[in-house]
């Protein structure tokens, strides 16, 4: 891992003191990595929206595949 | 909070976003946990490679993978809810059944879903709006979420 200086506001700092403090997390540096890795699993939702957008997909026609999915796959998990 | 999401709730998050979306951001920034179930995966990759052209499906199926193999994600394999199958099959078709059978497992706190075979099934009046919520009701209802 890499060792950077930020600047927050003081606002946010003391959010995140206040989380270390609470026990959530061990350190800043462990609460911005998380904050960090929240975020980009976030971003995975919409970079699946830009895929549907940029192709311009129905999403009422995806959706109705959806629907008719289960019953064609269902029966492995029983 | 343990939340499963059924296939159409975690759809619905990754191509719009709306409440579903909404959802998912709640769920990630409070610490809770969202659980599928692998029948969600083999759907949401199925979707994929029926309806979108074939140099977007390995994105898009990356992206699924990312998500079910991330740190916010728990994903149920058939033999942690096997046992539940039968019991699960008393109350919905049998094509539900694996969904409703890894919900019923005690350590699911909710299970969200807009499928009228969970949401308006009489047989499962008993669980509706306490553990079976919709997109809306668990947003509403749970504030604290």
């Amino acid at each position: 891992m890499q060792t950077i200086q930020i600047r927050l506001p003081k606002e946010q700092l003391e959010k995140i003191d206040k989380e270390v403090k609470s026990g959530l997390y061990k350190s800043r540096s462990e609460a911005v990595r998380d904050y960090l890795k929240r975020m980009e699993f976030l971003e995975m939702f919409d970079n699946f929206q830009q895929i549907i957008d940029k192709e311009s997909i129905d999403r009422e026609n995806l959706t109705d595949t959806l629907s008719s999915i289960r019953k064609k796959v269902y029966k492995k998990y029983l | 909070m343990n939340i499963l999401l059924d296939t159409n709730i975690i759809f619905s998050a990754l191509i719009s976003d709306k409440k579903e979306r909404l959802l998912i951001n709640k769920i990630i920034r409070k610490r809770h946990t969202i659980v599928i179930t692998d029948l969600v995966l083999e759907e949401l990759n199925c979707v994929v490679e029926r309806k979108l052209p074939q140099k977007e499906q390995k994105k898009a199926k990356k992206i699924i993978t990312a998500l079910s193999i991330s740190d916010f994600i728990f994903l149920k394999r058939h033999n942690l809810y096997k046992n539940n199958i039968e019991k699960a099959k008393e109350y919905i078709s049998e094509k539900d059944a694996p969904i409703l059978a890894a919900g019923l497992q005690e350590e699911i706190d909710f299970i969200v879903s807009g499928d009228k075979d969970f949401i308006e099934n009489k047989k499962l009046y008993f669980l509706r709006k306490k553990k079976i919520l919709t997109t809306r009701e668990i947003i509403e209802k749970y504030e604290y979420l």
